[in-house]
């Protein structure tokens, strides 16, 4: 990748982050294209605040590199340049808390200050930003009687208050009643369609895979996937067959090797492919398999040839992000390694 | 480069950065800190002016009883510093305590980092909150000048050396609290240690001083440096003497005790010891993490 590629506007490479013998973060690597929205998705403890916090510079990593675009080049973020590179980004950092006492207008034009933005400009600036939210008539308002879900909006505006090309943004929805969460939504897509570009964490799957371009997935500190949705269920699809008999068998065990030792020449072995299980609460015998249609069709053939009585035969919808997100963390499903990030030159 | 570029090119290209950022942030936070603080300022005056009245009304109530007034404006201006040292911690307490253990404790400091290196936001709460402690002192000081002035029809010049001693000491006793609240988590327990160590671990200190009869110039107490403020209304003043260890009487054993640090030792030993804590409360706020 050349430095002045103008499509990355972060690029993490190899970031690891050790707490003593502790590995938070290991050989973290992506890159976040410009116009983008990136979804880090990963249960608690995974590591994505880590990697936050490490694009921040609120902590060192212990190895890799963090490089953000500024004035047209991808610039490695050092003690030196933090400011100028930083300046290019709009972070919340976890759950926003505020000084009580103050007001939005007070704590935003305070941010705007702290990061140069034009003094005759801030007052309009946090208007704007407020209408967004829908906070405007609450801008002298005491922050201490805002409910959670205005401090969280607040918290979102004051990453954006400085006008910066990319926005990084922690559980941004986290506390949030629906309806405010879409309003989150469609505000992160206006955002997007103004130019700018999005790296947010979360927990909350729908959340994420509504608006987002891309889907990071982090376990355990390491990438396990980094891909479109569409990508990503593809590779990873499970499609289950589902076989309903006239009548459940006596003996569950001996129909299901019966079944398997007729549906395993057709499907192959691959990863689990034909194995035969009872859904005791469907009462339905399911078999993975690839999806092919000709398969379907020979499987169904042989059954018949064997005379089952197959009263249904039916393959359900492919499998949803939220069987895929906890298939892919639980280690059932494996993902091909996301290709390395190319040494920028 | 891109038009996206080029705008933002633009838009950042007048944006200070380095030293005049430096400032800039400092500058900005100084400011913001003032607002933060609008209702300590009008409780840090209510206090001055409380203090003031606490000596005024028993200055009249002794002069009601038939004690002379003091004989002159010196004498009169020292009787309302008898708790200046108390009042000054009480107002370092009240601004430093929620310095730094405030964005720990109620995670404030999520919001505020990065936008703000630790640094420059440990530098410009320093001076604010520094400003709004010299702001209520200078204004006990004020009132009780006046008085004086409309008592005795003239100021005492050495009210201006013991009002910059106060200054200084007060400077010391905020870099105190900063030192806790640097790693304590919350304001309360900040004030609350605070308030005991100066209250009763250094004054202990002095005790067990005066007690052992060990001669060493206690300039590493910070409570010892709070006796220049009265004692500057009347230098030269004894350094040191002899104190009595138990009931007055002939056969009472005495023990060494220090009254005063000398100018130099005084500013030499505030400058020194504050210089410390503050390094030291800087340190511990940089390592500090977020929960």
């Amino acid at each position: 990748m050349n430095k002045n590629d103008n499509e990355t506007m972060i690029s993490l490479r190899n970031l690891t982050k050790k707490f003593g013998e502790f590995t938070a973060v290991s050989n973290f690597s992506l890159d976040v294209r410009r116009g983008e929205i990136i979804g880090l998705l990963g249960p608690n403890g995974a590591g994505k605040t880590t990697n936050m916090k490490m694009i921040s510079r609120l902590l060192l990593p212990s190895e890799g590199e963090v490089w953000i675009r500024e004035n047209g080049d991808l610039q490695r973020l050092t003690a030196k340049n933090k400011d100028k590179l930083l300046d290019q980004i709009g972070f919340l950092i976890e759950n926003p808390t505020f000084y009580e006492n103050m007001t939005p207008r007070q704590i935003l034009s305070y941010f705007a200050k702290l990061k140069g933005y034009p003094k005759k400009k801030i007052l309009e600036r946090t208007q704007e930003v407020l209408s967004w939210v829908g906070l405007t008539d609450w801008i002298d308002k005491k922050i201490g009687t805002f409910s959670k879900g205005m401090k969280q909006k607040l918290g979102i505006v004051s990453a954006m208050v400085h006008d910066p090309a990319i926005l990084v943004l922690d559980e941004p929805q986290t506390g949030l009643d629906p309806k405010a969460r879409r309003e989150i939504r469609t505000l992160l897509v206006n955002l997007k369609h103004q130019g700018k570009t999005i790296f947010l964490s979360s927990h909350l799957l729908y959340e994420v895979s509504e608006i987002s371009d891309r889907i990071a997935i982090i376990n355990y500190g390491k990438l396990i996937a980094y891909d479109t949705i569409y990508n990503l269920e593809t590779i990873t699809q499970d499609t289950v067959l589902k076989i309903e008999l006239l009548k459940i068998p006596e003996n569950i065990d001996q129909k299901r090797h019966q079944l398997e030792s007729l549906i395993k020449p057709i499907t192959g072995k691959t990863n689990g492919a034909g194995t035969v299980l009872f859904n005791s609460d469907t009462k339905t015998f399911e078999v993975k398999f690839d999806g092919s249609l000709e398969k379907q069709y020979k499987i169904l053939k042989e059954l018949t040839k064997a005379e089952i009585d197959v009263v249904d035969f039916s393959v359900p919808k492919t499998s949803s992000l939220e069987d895929l997100y906890i298939s892919l963390i639980s280690g059932v499903t494996n993902y091909s390694q996301p290709k390395q990030v190319e040494e920028i030159k | 480069m891109t038009t996206q570029d080029t705008v933002l090119k633009n838009r950042y290209e007048n944006i200070p950065f380095g030293l005049r950022r430096s400032f800039n942030q400092v500058y900005s936070t100084i400011g913001f800190e003032f607002k933060r603080n609008v209702k300590n300022i009008f409780i840090s005056i209510g206090i001055a002016l409380g203090v003031f009245l606490l000596s005024f009304i028993v200055n009249i109530i002794r002069e009601s009883r038939g004690v002379s007034s003091p004989a002159t404006a010196t004498e009169y201006t020292a009787s309302y510093l008898n708790l200046v040292g108390f009042f000054i911690l009480i107002i370092a307490v009240m601004y430093g305590g929620s310095i730094i253990a405030l964005d720990y404790d109620k995670q404030t400091g999520n919001l505020l980092f990065p936008k703000i290196t630790k640094g420059r936001l440990f530098v410009g709460r320093i001076i604010a909150r520094y400003i709004l402690s010299v702001l209520a002192v200078t204004i006990f000081y004020i009132v009780t000048a006046i008085t004086t002035l409309i008592k005795y029809q003239v100021l005492p010049v050495e009210i201006l050396a013991s009002w910059g001693w106060a200054l200084f000491y007060t400077f010391l006793v905020l870099s105190m609290v900063t030192f806790f609240s640097s790693f304590l988590k919350k304001s309360s327990t900040t004030i609350v240690i605070s308030l005991l160590m100066v209250l009763i671990v250094f004054n202990m200190g002095n005790v067990i001083l005066t007690v052992t009869g060990i001669k060493v110039e206690p300039l590493f107490l910070l409570t010892y440096y709070s006796n220049i403020i009265t004692a500057s209304l009347d230098m030269p003043t004894d350094r040191y003497g002899e104190v009595p260890l138990g009931p007055p009487g002939p056969d009472t054993p005495t023990g060494f005790q220090w009254l005063t640090p000398s100018a130099t030792g005084a500013a030499v030993g505030m400058l020194l010891y504050s210089a410390i804590l503050l390094v030291v409360a800087y340190l511990l706020f940089r390592r500090r993490q977020q929960k």
